[in-house]
């Protein structure tokens, strides 16, 4: 396999974000409500990663390493600081959607967890495919909860409202489990997810062996 | 020592990099954001009063803020250059996930023409259904009188039917609508008209 293609898969599968480095928890539980706002988050997370991968890999051997965490912050606060007024200037309608959870971007501890273990010690062409990669594998992660959430919790798919277009004597039968749209459902949701992608992930590496 | 003042003059190099760009985008983008603002405040009045034409935005008297916290400002709404009602601009602090701000819609006939959220940050899929039709129609025909919350499907005249799991911001959306219908009854109809 290419190379660069093979960090994008590092990226989405075998050290997926979510499921394998368990990092960025807080939007994980927070946004996944819906599968869109999931994804919005996602794709809101990948352009920062990318462009701070970049932006930190190219100043890797300027930055001292004394002072690499406050630089790192203050590199990573200003791209999401540019993102939320851009979007709020020409993309209303999915800064309506996010709004609250972009500035959560600076804490999200893939972006800093990115610079520090991958961007600071790589050229810059690496660090852009593994912001890519990294963000990706967030993204995918992030809308297949919330689509999960979303399906279960509210009997909503992408904001289509399926539940209500049922029959009314299926509606008696059945009910959407809404304590999955709440947040203790983003911890049962998660664990799910989590044993199963582990599970496929494991026998996967066991074939290879 | 000299590290110290490399480091320091190196983050600090960062930092004025970092401030600048911000600065630039923050001009590039102002006009525009303030733009988007004004087109959603002009959606939202028509949202609530169609075919209606707005007067300029007319701030509450400073005296009346105290009374009145949560109203901020009013336009007159005329159709065919007839007063039809009044547009209330709406900025709650009691919301779950900070300030809501929303249009009330009054018509002199005394009843609700609607409600329209501008911004609201409530918790995705359960305050902030609020924005969503389900529950913001509720309000569209409701006496100027009252209102009040309640957890059940079959609210009655005067009742507001909750946003399952959110009755904090049920709640707080209705009391800044109560305060709007209590400046309409006793400021506008009993003072100035």
């Amino acid at each position: 396999m290419d190379s660069s293609l093979k960090k994008i898969k590092n990226g989405i599968i075998d050290e997926n974000p979510i499921f394998v480095q368990v990092l960025g928890m807080c939007p994980t539980l927070a946004v996944t409500t819906s599968a869109k706002n999931g994804i919005g988050m996602g794709l809101a997370t990948l352009a920062v990663l990318i462009a701070s991968n970049f932006a930190i890999s190219l100043m890797r051997n300027i930055i001292p390493s004394k002072v690499r965490i406050p630089a790192y912050i203050v590199i990573i606060a200003s791209f999401v600081t540019m993102v939320d007024l851009l979007l709020q200037a020409y993309m209303v309608s999915l800064y309506d959607a996010l709004g609250l959870f972009i500035p959560l971007i600076v804490v999200n501890c893939i972006v800093l967890g990115r610079a520090e273990a991958f961007a600071s010690k790589n050229t810059v062409k690496n660090s852009v495919l593994d912001g890519l990669g990294m963000g990706l594998g967030f993204t995918a992660a992030l809308g297949v909860i919330g689509l999960i959430r979303e399906f279960f919790g509210a009997g909503e798919l992408f904001g289509f409202k399926l539940y209500e277009a049922l029959p009314d004597a299926v509606q008696g039968q059945i009910q959407p489990i809404s304590i999955l749209v709440l947040a203790p459902g983003a911890f049962i949701v998660m664990g799910i997810l989590f044993a199963v992608f582990n599970h496929i992930n494991s026998k996967n590496k066991a074939k290879a062996e | 020592m000299r590290e110290i003042i490399r480091n320091g003059l190196i983050l600090f190099a960062i930092t004025v990099i970092a401030g600048t760009l911000l600065g630039i985008t923050n001009e590039v983008t102002k006009a525009p954001i303030i733009e988007a603002q004004k087109a959603k405040t002009q959606d939202a009045l028509a949202n609530v009063f169609e075919n209606a034409d707005f007067g300029d935005e007319i701030a509450l008297d400073a005296a009346l803020i105290t009374e009145y916290p949560f109203v901020s400002s009013y336009y007159e709404a005329t159709i065919n250059n007839e007063l039809a009602g009044y547009a209330f601009k709406v900025v709650t602090s009691e919301g779950y996930g900070g300030n809501i701000e929303f249009i009330v819609g009054l018509s002199i006939e005394g009843h609700i023409t609607g409600i329209d959220i501008i911004k609201q940050a409530e918790t995705p899929g359960l305050g902030a259904k609020a924005a969503e039709p389900e529950f913001k129609d509720q309000y569209i025909d409701k006496k100027t009188e009252v209102l009040t919350v309640v957890k059940n499907d079959a609210p009655g005249d005067l009742e507001i039917s909750a946003i399952s799991a959110a009755t904090i911001t049920s709640k707080a959306v209705t009391n800044a609508v109560n305060q709007v219908i209590t400046y309409y009854n006793t400021e506008l109809i009993g003072g100035v008209q």
